[in-house]
């Protein structure tokens, strides 16, 4: 447990070091302020915007920053032989990837906290008053990057190029946010005649669903979601995750450096 | 000697074997880790399906109109979608389809605005939540265009989508009175709906118009006033103040 913690903080102080990490964060702080403009747009609805838009910022940032991290520094560290020198130190390979998963989870941690702070502030200045449903939404967005940086890493693992695998990753963040859309196919091709049903069924488990995990998209839902429906949620990217980063630990123990 | 060389390859290619074997119990090891792991991420998801039907649409069924609503919500921002279709509305529906810079001009005289309607239900299949949106746009279809049945349509699909807002109910009737030109029925159902923050100010302005044609200007100027303080419309502010010139001469 030492060793992943140490491995983690190493983590973070190297992406703390990279200069992607304040260019995104810097980026992402201008687009909450800029929901602003957005918002004079649409003086009815303002803090709906800046609140929309905000979130939506939040998200795709800390999405990027994620998959620069796993991407950058486990593969970076594979193609310039380093993680060599980590492995010749009596760190186990289930603890390097375990680590660098949980330092890249606390650098994304620290990066939805700061712009959520941000983005509650200039709420706060609009005279929004406090939703629940806010700090629902932003505990799913990490949970998202809980899934999606699991799976950056395992993809970082597989491919051989950073862009192969940043577009990878991209697509299958895409994929988890239209799951629904292989019931849709499903029933299109049953109608057509073509039985696949059990190939989209497995499709459908094995990639990551973000959907129901998108709260910040049904924010306005009127049935708000219920204790057991979040706890499977959780549970559900909990283990996910889980399995991606166990198949990551597969993939690099049987990698020789 | 040749025999000394045969043993110690044989004993390295022996270790190897031993490594090989070493890894293999070690993948066979992780998979049985990872495999209830799956099972538990697979019962997960079906649990939630189970308790939670998704609240939206399918992408197939919004068919987005521009490249950025599709991308959008492709990337699970489709309330991010939902708001810049809304403000390219807010847009579409302040530019003067007759004249540009004319802003003395009623919304019903500065255009037909035929895309509204389309606009309106594009906002609100991205978010069918979106409450102000249906109120809006029901309220500029029907009070400023007479297109009663374009609104009432609008806000049926309102109905659909949030059943227990009851508004929309308020307002259908309001237009439906409206429609057949019984006013004396339309009064008291828009003094109920003006009273809610989220009413459109096209709602205030139809009813306040409607007080001014019954000689009604002590409320008729009442909900100008009002008009004039809240709106953040400096066109809507604009008309209050003329309004409220005119008014103080029957006055």
């Amino acid at each position: 447990m030492k060793k992943i913690f140490a491995i983690a903080e190493y983590t973070v102080k190297e992406n703390i070091r990279h200069k992607v990490f304040y260019t995104i964060l810097l980026f992402a702080l201008v687009v909450i302020v800029s929901s602003v403009l957005f918002s004079m747009l649409s003086p009815e609805e303002e803090t709906r915007v800046i609140l929309d838009i905000g979130l939506g910022a939040i998200e795709i940032f800390a999405f990027l920053s994620a998959i620069f991290a796993a991407v950058g520094l486990v593969l970076g560290e594979m193609e310039n032989k380093s993680v060599s020198l980590i492995l010749t130190r009596p760190v186990r390979r289930f603890e390097y990837i375990w680590g660098r998963y949980s330092g890249i989870l606390s650098i994304s941690l620290f990066n939805i906290l700061l712009m959520s702070s941000g983005l509650l502030f200039l709420l706060f200045i609009k005279g929004w008053s406090f939703d629940f449903r806010f700090l629902l939404a932003v505990t799913f967005i990490f949970l998202k990057v809980v899934i999606i940086s699991a799976l950056a890493i395992l993809i970082s693992l597989i491919s051989t190029s950073a862009i192969s695998s940043i577009s990878v990753t991209f697509f299958l963040w895409v994929l988890g946010h239209v799951t629904d859309h292989l019931k849709y196919l499903n029933h299109v091709l049953l109608e057509e005649g073509v039985k696949i049903t059990i190939f989209l069924k497995a499709i459908y488990y094995l990639l990551p669903n973000f959907q129901y995990l998108n709260i910040k998209d049904y924010i306005g839902y009127p049935n708000p979601l219920v204790g057991t429906t979040i706890f499977w949620q959780v549970a559900y990217s909990l283990a996910y995750a889980s399995v991606a980063t166990w198949l990551s630990v597969l993939v690099f123990s049987r990698k020789e450096f | 000697m040749r025999k000394q060389g045969y043993s110690s390859l044989s004993g390295g290619l022996q270790s190897i074997d031993r490594g090989e074997e070493e890894i293999m119990k070690k993948s066979i090891s992780l998979l049985i880790l990872i495999l209830p792991l799956l099972g538990l991420s697979i019962f997960a998801q079906y649990q939630v399906e189970r308790r939670f039907e998704f609240p939206l649409p399918l992408i197939v069924e919004i068919k987005p109109s521009s490249f950025i609503y599709f991308w959008g919500s492709l990337l699970g921002l489709r309330r991010v979608s939902s708001d810049l279709a809304w403000i390219r509305l807010l847009q579409y529906y302040g530019t003067s389809e007759k004249e540009e810079h004319v802003h003395h001009l009623d919304h019903c005289e500065r255009g037909e605005y035929e895309e509204l309607l389309p606009m309106c239900q594009e906002v609100v299949r991205f978010d069918p939540y979106f409450h102000y949106a249906y109120l809006f746009g029901g309220g500029c279809l029907a009070f400023n265009h007479q297109r009663y049945d374009e609104a009432i349509e609008l806000l049926q699909e309102g109905i659909k989508n949030n059943p227990k807002f009851w508004r929309f109910r308020l307002y259908i009737a309001a237009i439906v009175y409206t429609k057949t030109k019984e006013y004396d029925k339309v009064v008291p159902l828009l003094e109920e709906a003006i009273r809610y923050r989220d009413c459109p100010e096209v709602v205030k302005i139809f009813l306040a118009n409607i007080y001014k044609a019954k000689g009604e200007y002590v409320k008729a100027i009442a909900i100008w006033e009002n008009i004039l303080a809240t709106s953040r419309d400096e066109w809507t502010r604009s008309a209050a103040e003329s309004h409220l010139k005119e008014m103080e001469i029957p006055r």
